[in-house]
């Protein structure tokens, strides 16, 4: 086994360890928003891995051009996707993502300012 | 090197299991989120066949489905959110 085989077979395994971790973690958390957070480790960090190892063992600059676009894709609708879920999940659960009047938010509160809400607890 | 990423790709189809079980299981919206976590594993999964087959055609399948998962993910949760 030479160097290049080597690298490919690590890299690929902390991809895919990580994979399988993150998926346990989806599995057996509680709450989807907790959920959610599994998904970016493998959307980015496996991603990367597997592109540089793309790189590594493959000649083909076409395949590899290609492996870079995908994880282009991935990390950036990631976050998209993620943030369409989590709004859904609130509006599911709460009515609406904005934050009910007496609701206690630190980083909202910290950052609200004067209440604004109308009589309905909304903002106008 | 073929067995390398073949056998990457082997630890990606099991990653795969608990993203079943999670869809299988749970509210809605939990179930959306192993779907999500679905399609992001198996764009990798693609991309690892395709470098173990040497066949440049499995990687356009990824792009396309790493593409189709983004429209997927915004549908279901735009649907989840009120209507589902």
């Amino acid at each position: 086994m030479n160097g290049h085989v080597l690298a490919v077979a690590v890299l690929l395994g902390v991809a895919v360890l990580l994979a399988l971790l993150c998926a346990v973690g989806v599995l057996v958390m509680e709450n989807p928003l907790r959920k959610l957070n599994y998904i970016a480790p493998v959307a980015t960090l496996s991603a990367v891995l597997v592109t540089v190892a793309v790189f590594l063992s493959d000649a083909q600059k076409q395949a590899g051009l290609k492996v870079v676009v995908i994880t282009f894709l991935l990390c950036l609708i990631n976050g998209v996707v993620t943030h369409a879920t989590a709004r859904a999940a609130r509006i599911r659960t709460q009515g609406d993502w904005r934050p009910a009047p007496g609701e206690q938010l630190p980083l909202v509160q910290d950052r609200a300012g004067p209440d604004r809400t109308n009589a309905n607890g909304r903002e106008p | 090197m073929t067995t390398v990423w073949l056998t990457a790709a082997l630890g990606l189809l099991l990653a795969l299991v608990p993203c079943a079980l999670t869809c299988l299981r749970g509210k809605p919206i939990e179930r959306l989120v192993g779907l999500e976590m679905a399609a992001v594993i198996q764009t990798l999964l693609l991309v690892c066949l395709a470098e173990a087959f040497e066949r440049a055609t499995f990687i356009d399948l990824a792009l396309a489905l790493g593409l189709l998962g983004f429209g997927n993910g915004l549908v279901f949760a735009r649907f989840l959110e009120r209507w589902l």
